[in-house]
Formats: structure tokens, C-alpha cells, sequence
């Protein structure tokens, strides 16, 4: 073999060896590239079936709910995670709860006073601290799909939901055993008794245990029973052949009673006594919808007639009513508490209420107890002996918030409300020269 | 407002007799004491409102007579031919007597009426369907019964009230008697709601058995159309009444059940076997779960997740209800980017099941 050969073998086989180089490191290249894509899928794939998130937490003081289910089943709700345990004191507008609630209220414990609030989802009651921003989760009961809850100041829930064949089942709880916010990283299980199937209305005494409620009756329509919180002492003290009622039970003991609402139809209220006999309370009002105040005969009241709203005042029943500046209804309103300086007690009248800043078109008392419509609130008070109002809040600050089921605590400090649009939970502090405005 | 009247009325005497100091009284005419009658305008007057009383004689012409007015005593218009005048009368259950005398020469005569304001109120609802919790009320539609309840305020000079069982009620709808639900005691009554566009005038006329106290109210009723609402049922929440969808809603699920729940409709629950669901979605029919009907589940599938779905709501045995609504609804897309396949919303946008 000449060594030019030799020299040309070596040459072809240097170029054979190179090109299976870049033919290897092609096939290499497309094979990353083709694992690449795989993986992509793969991890799509598992992302989509929740593998990639983060292993479930049964433990924290707002509990595996807040803290791993993630709320977007509306079309409106947002996706951020729940406030918990900020520690901090929170924006004078504070949205408490992210997830869907079915009731709150103001509940005292210990010197405080605490936000409790039962989640849609879970029947879970959660407390909210409106000074520190605290949430501690109280309850660890599953009752699923609350759509009604009740609280009273001093520890007692109502849950009401639906079972399977429709009826309505209401669960009387007491939080009386449950753990101060001090020991909040354990929960107690929620106890009481279920009352009677398909309680068509409510109401509970703000301070005792006590409880008021409708059912059918074969004979009479409607009977209106109070009982105690475990169902015991059970006495009937009302009868209808009207079947929507909404009541009110007021800290004076007064148990008032108005016919459900309607647009351009005639409502009426009453007042219902130990001896059963009915006090017309304000009759003959359209649209009406009634706030009574505790200890004071002075009522505000909604109509809604002829496309449009009216808010009305009566400090008494023999003052005539006076129209107040503000298009709202009395579902929107509450009053502020007295207030007690030394031993003077100051009856003021004021309310606080959400005025919608437009109305839609139409009548809105029935597209808004559908769900159809929702309304972006401003905040007004209202000074009721003047018939005067002020806003309290720019309408950019409160935009989108549809106030609903509105609940202020004893000092007069706090409202509480629920965001119709979302039923998220959200409170405003009144000291109105505390901190700016935010939402959290 | 609506436009019921506010059953406000009262009771007014209208004996005409002689007063015991005018019969000593110097007179022409025998029995002429007796003979000015009172006609009171409004008929039922509201405690403390305004009246307007007018005075006619058949034996004495009271346009040249000199008549005095009183009221409980008290000299409210005097004058010659002073046939008309205006008192206010009093709260409810107060009593106001008003007293005229009128005089000719040596001729007198006299009348008397008592007014005592009353209350009636008139409340009424409909037994039409309305979800749990919901906090409006039912509004009667075509099929559809009402339940009256009149709340009589007939308040006795002691201050306590005629019972309500012992006062008989007349009930009329537009004008005509409805025997069945009158008489005694029968303050609550229960009548078919008013047909398809139509609205019915209720009244009520209530009065004690020896006519002391009487009083009338009355409500004109309109026929609403059934609505239809469809809400999310989430597996976690439940349903979310309250958030009806609107006409354009995107639901930010690949999969979702939806309820149509029918406000006002003549049924005892959305799933009543009398309502007669029709489901269509792009156009196909979806046949109705036998058990809930009143409940569709969409599935995006592998669509793009857009469908118009539309309903169709009837009754068997009330021919008059018939409710359609469309939604055009998005769910989140179950496009496989991966793949490239693209279900068209024309084509087969959506599995169904239930």
C-alpha cells in the first residue's frame, strides 16, 4: 500500500468519522428537542391534573380551605389567596374573606370584638380580628354548602343548606366552647341541633338564645314559633296565611315582621307581640323593605315603584316620614348604635348606608334579589332627624362592591358586609380619620 | 306604587235622631228634627284625614236655612246655606261625632253621624314558585292561586280591637261576589291569580255583625310572566342564586352544571313533573334528565368551549305559561394546543351528560 492511499484511506475515514459526528450530534440535538416537548406535555399535563402544586396544608390558623382551595367557580370572582393571619391592622376596607360566605357577624369574645363568618363551601366558622387582621379558623365540622348563616353576639350560629331532595335543613351550633382567638391553632368540633326540616324564615335574638322562625301549617298557612337555640320551649305566637315574611329580631325584644319585597307592589310591616296581636309598623309602601332600630320607634325604610328607589325615615309613629336624599333600599342600610358617654346615653339617629351609584335599568328590587343585577356602592351617612346624608367614601374607592347583608358591631366602629356579587366578605372601619382607604 | 288602595275606612252612624235637648225645642214642622242626612266623603276616611261632610233635606230647603256644624261639640262652619263643609277627623278608632242643626224661622232640624276611622290592610302573595332563601316575593302568573290575608283594624273605645273572627268579610274580584270565600271570619281568602295579561281589582269589604264597624280595601293585582334565571350549580357551593348568569357569561371551567330555576312559575320546585324543560345547545336538542330536568351539565370537551344554549319552558296542564330564554355561554377552552385539534362550537362543541 503506497503511502498515498494510506494518506487517502486516513483522509475518507477522518471525513466518515466526522460526519458520524454531526449525524450523532444532529440525532442528539432532535432527541433533545423531542424530550424537551415531551416534557412540556408531560408537565402541562400534570400541572392541569395538580401535580405541580404545592402538597396540601392541614394545618394554619385560617385551615386547608383558605389556605389550598383555590376560589374561581364565578365568572367573577378573583383568584387571589384569602387574607390569613396578617397580624398587622388591616385597610380601613378590609376584604376578610376571598371564598364565598354564607353569613357573619359581630360576636364578642373576651374584651373584643370579633368577626365570625361562616365559609359557603365548608360551614366552617371563621373568626376575623378587625384590629390585627387575624383569621383563625374556630369550627371543623363539614357542613357543605351553607347557604344561610345567622350569628348571634354572644356565640350561637345558625347554618341553614339544602339536602339532597330539596328541603331546607337549619342547624343550630353554639361557639360557646369554642377556643378564644389566644388558642387558636386548635378547632372544636361545631355542636347543636338540628331544628325542624324547611324553617321558611329566621331570625335570632341578637343576645339570647332564642330563636324565631315560620313553617307551613295544614290549617292556619303559617305559624311563627319561638323556641330556644336546642329547640326546647317551643311556643307558637303567630299565624298567616302570608307566607313571606322576612323578620327582624331587635336587642329590645322586639320581633318585627314585613312582607317580602317586590317592585310596584304593596308591603307591609308589623310588629309581632308576646300575645300575638300584630302592630302595623308601616303599611301600603311599595317595594318595601324595613330597618328597624333597637330600643327607638324610629324605622328607615325603602321603596320601590315605577322604575326607581326612595329611602324614607320616621322617627317615630306619629312624625310623618321624610324622604331622604339617597336612591337605595333598607337591605343596603344600618343603624349606628347609641353611643353612651358617662351616663348619658346619645340617641342620635344616624344610619350608614350603600347607595348604588347608578341603577340599572328596570325594576331593581326583584333583578337584584335574583342575582340579575348588581350594583357599585358608595357609602352614606345619614342623619336621620335632619333628613340630611353625607358620602363617606369617593365612589373609585368602593367601586364594584355590591353591599349586601350590611351588620355593625356595638361600639359603632366596624361594618360588616357581604359583597353580593361574589358574596365575599368584606369590612369597613368608620373611624374615617384613621388610615387611607385600601382594599387588601 | 302600586296600585292598591290602602284599606283604610271607617264606620259612620247615620241614624238621624232627635237629641234629647232639642225636644223640648220650639219647632213648625212635627218630626222635622230628624231629617238632615250627612253624606261623608271618602266613605272610609283615613285616621286624621280630612273629610268632606255634605248635608241634604228632603222637608227643609237648606240653602235659605241657618245651619250650624259641630264636631264632638265643638262649632265647626256656621252660616246661612253652609250645606258643606270639611272636618278632620280622628286617629284610628277615635271616635268624631259630627252634629248639624238647621234652622228656618221657628222650623228646626237636625242630624248626626259618628265616623271612627278604621284600618283594613290587604296582603297578598302568590303561591307561584320561588327558590329557598329567596327574599323577594312570589308574584302570581297565569295558573297560578292567591293567597289574601286582610288585617282588619276596627279599634273599640276601650282601645282593644274587634277580633278579627268575629267580623264578617266580603270578597270581590272586579266587582263580582265570590260567595265561596266570604263570611264570617274568612279574613284570609285563596283565589286563582289573575289569567296571561291580565290584572284583577280585589276587594274586600269587612263589617262587624251589627254594622258598627265596617271598612273596605282593595288591591289590583297584575299577571307577571314566569322568569327564567339559570345559575352555576358548583360541587362546592351549590347553586349560586346569587348570580344569574346573564346572556353573555364565561365560565372559567371546562365543565359545569347549569339550573334554570323559574321564578313565578305555576310549580312546587324547578323539577315539578308538570314543567316541561326543552334544552338546546348550537341548535341541538339535549334531551332532559328525567329526574332533574331543570339541570344541564356541559362539558367543553375538546371545543373551543363557545355555545348558545337555549330553553324552552311549558306546562303540562297550563297552556298559558311558556318561558323561553338564550344564553351564550363560554366555558374555558378544552382546545389541545398540543395536538392542533380544534373542535368547532358549530360542528360539536359540547358533551352533555347529566
Amino acid at each position: 500500500m503506497t503511502k498515498t492511499t494510506t494518506q487517502r484511506i486516513i483522509t475518507i475515514v477522518s471525513y466518515l468519522i466526522i460526519m458520524v459526528l454531526i449525524v450523532s450530534l444532529t440525532g442528539l440535538v432532535g432527541w433533545y428537542f423531542f424530550l424537551r416537548s415531551k416534557t412540556a406535555t408531560i408537565v402541562s399535563i400534570n400541572t392541569a391534573r395538580g401535580f405541580g402544586t404545592a402538597a396540601p396544608l392541614f394545618e394554619g390558623a385560617g385551615g386547608s380551605t383558605y389556605q389550598n382551595v383555590l376560589s374561581n367557580i364565578a365568572p367573577n370572582s378573583s383568584s387571589t389567596a384569602p387574607s390569613v393571619s396578617i397580624k398587622r391592622k388591616p385597610p380601613q376596607l378590609w376584604k376578610i374573606s376571598q371564598n364565598p360566605v354564607a353569613g357573619a357577624g359581630f360576636v364578642k369574645s373576651g374584651a373584643s370584638t370579633m368577626i365570625y363568618f361562616v365559609e359557603r363551601a365548608t360551614g366552617y366558622i371563621f373568626s376575623a380580628d378587625p384590629e390585627t387582621g387575624e383569621l383563625v379558623r374556630i369550627t371543623n365540622t363539614l357542613r357543605p354548602k351553607i347557604y344561610e348563616a345567622f350569628f348571634t353576639n354572644n356565640g350561637f350560629v345558625i347554618e341553614r343548606s339544602l339536602d339532597d331532595a330539596g328541603n331546607i335543613v337549619t342547624f343550630a351550633g353554639t361557639l360557646l366552647a369554642a377556643p378564644a382567638k389566644e388558642s387558636a391553632t386548635t378547632t372544636e368540633a361545631l355542636r347543636g341541633t338540628l331544628l325542624e326540616r324547611n324553617i321558611i324564615s329566621l331570625a335570632v335574638h341578637p343576645a339570647s338564645p332564642e330563636i324565631f322562625y315560620t313553617t307551613l301549617d295544614a290549617k292556619a298557612g303559617l305559624v311563627g314559633t319561638r323556641t330556644l337555640w336546642n329547640g326546647s320551649k317551643m311556643k307558637q305566637v303567630f299565624s298567616s296565611n302570608i307566607l313571606d315574611w322576612r323578620m327582624v329580631w331587635l336587642a329590645d325584644g322586639r320581633l318585627i315582621i314585613t312582607q317580602k319585597a317586590a317592585d310596584n307592589t304593596a308591603g307591609y310591616s308589623y310588629e309581632v307581640s308576646q300575645t300575638s296581636v300584630q302592630k302595623s309598623l308601616i303599611g301600603n309602601v311599595s317595594g318595601l323593605t324595613l330597618l328597624p332600630r333597637a330600643s327607638s320607634p324610629a324605622i328607615l325604610y325603602g321603596a320601590s315603584g315605577g322604575g326607581t328607589l326612595s329611602l324614607w325615615a320616621k322617627i317615630d309613629q306619629k312624625t310623618p316620614a321624610v324622604q331622604l336624599p339617597l336612591k337605595t333600599v333598607a337591605d343596603k342600610c344600618v343603624w349606628a348604635p347609641s353611643k353612651t358617654v358617662g351616663k348619658v346615653v346619645d340617641m342620635t339617629l344616624f344610619a350608614y348606608c350603600a347607595v348604588p351609584q347608578t341603577l340599572p335599568d328596570g325594576d331593581f328590587l326583584d333583578q337584584w334579589y335574583r342575582g340579575a343585577v348588581h350594583t357599585e356602592d358608595s357609602w352614606w351617612k345619614v342623619d336621620v332627624k335632619s333628613g340630611t346624608a353625607k358620602a363617606l367614601f369617593s365612589s373609585a374607592q368602593l367601586a364594584s362592591l355590591d353591599v349586601d347583608r350590611p351588620t355593625i358591631d356595638e361600639s359603632g366602629n366596624y361594618i360588616a358586609f357581604i359583597n353580593a356579587a361574589d358574596t365575599s366578605l368584606w369590612l369597613l372601619r368608620l373611624d374615617l380619620e384613621g388610615a387611607a382607604t385600601s382594599t387588601d | 306604587m302600586a296600585d292598591s288602595l290602602k284599606g283604610l275606612s271607617f264606620v259612620f252612624f247615620l241614624s238621624l235622631f232627635l237629641y234629647p235637648a232639642l225636644l223640648h225645642a220650639q219647632f213648625g214642622l212635627p218630626g222635622a228634627e230628624n231629617t238632615i242626612s250627612i253624606t261623608v266623603t271618602p266613605q272610609y276616611p283615613a285616621p286624621s284625614s280630612s273629610v268632606h261632610l255634605k248635608a241634604e233635606s228632603n222637608l227643609l230647603d237648606l240653602s235659605r236655612a241657618l245651619i250650624t256644624w259641630s264636631s264632638n261639640g265643638k262649632t265647626i262652619a256656621s252660616g246661612d246655606g253652609t250645606t258643606e263643609t270639611d272636618v278632620t277627623v280622628g286617629a284610628l278608632g277615635q271616635q268624631t261625632s259630627i252634629t248639624i242643626t238647621a234652622a228656618i224661622d221657628s222650623t228646626r232640624a237636625s242630624g248626626a253621624a259618628v265616623v271612627i276611622p278604621t284600618q283594613i290592610d290587604l296582603l297578598y302573595e302568590s303561591n307561584s314558585y320561588t327558590p329557598p332563601f329567596y327574599r323577594g316575593r312570589a308574584l302570581p302568573s297565569a295558573g297560578t292561586m292567591l293567597r289574601l290575608q286582610a288585617i282588619p283594624r276596627f279599634t273599640k273605645g276601650d282601645g282593644s280591637l274587634v277580633p278579627a273572627a268575629s267580623i264578617i268579610y266580603i270578597w270581590k274580584r272586579n266587582g263580582e261576589l265570590i260567595q265561596a270565600a266570604s263570611g264570617l271570619g274568612r279574613s284570609a281568602a285563596l283565589l286563582p291569580g289573575p289569567t296571561l295579561f291580565a290584572t284583577d281589582t280585589i276587594v274586600v269589604e269587612a263589617h262587624t255583625s251589627d254594622n258598627t264597624y265596617s271598612g273596605s280595601a282593595s288591591l289590583r293585582i297584575p299577571s307577571v310572566e314566569p322568569v327564567i334565571a339559570l345559575y352555576l350549580d358548583s360541587a362546592l357551593f351549590g347553586i349560586l342564586y346569587h348570580q344569574a348568569l346573564s346572556v353573555r357569561t364565561f365560565v372559567p371551567n371546562t365543565e359545569m352544571t347549569f339550573v334554570a330555576v323559574p321564578y313565578f312559575a305555576q310549580a312546587y320546585s324547578p323539577d315539578d313533573q308538570n314543567l316541561q324543560y326543552e334544552w338546546h345547545v348550537n341548535s341541538q336538542k339535549i334531551s332532559a334528565d328525567a329526574t332533574r330536568p331543570s339541570a344541564i351539565t356541559l362539558s367543553a370537551g375538546s371545543s373551543d368551549g363557545t355555545a348558545i344554549v337555549e330553553l324552552s319552558l311549558t306546562h303540562a296542564a297550563n297552556y298559558l305559561m311558556s318561558s323561553n330564554s338564550t344564553w351564550n355561554i363560554s366555558l374555558k377552552s378544552g382546545f389541545d394546543q398540543a395536538s392542533g385539534s380544534n373542535g368547532s362550537a358549530t360542528n360539536n362543541p359540547f358533551e352533555q351528560g347529566f
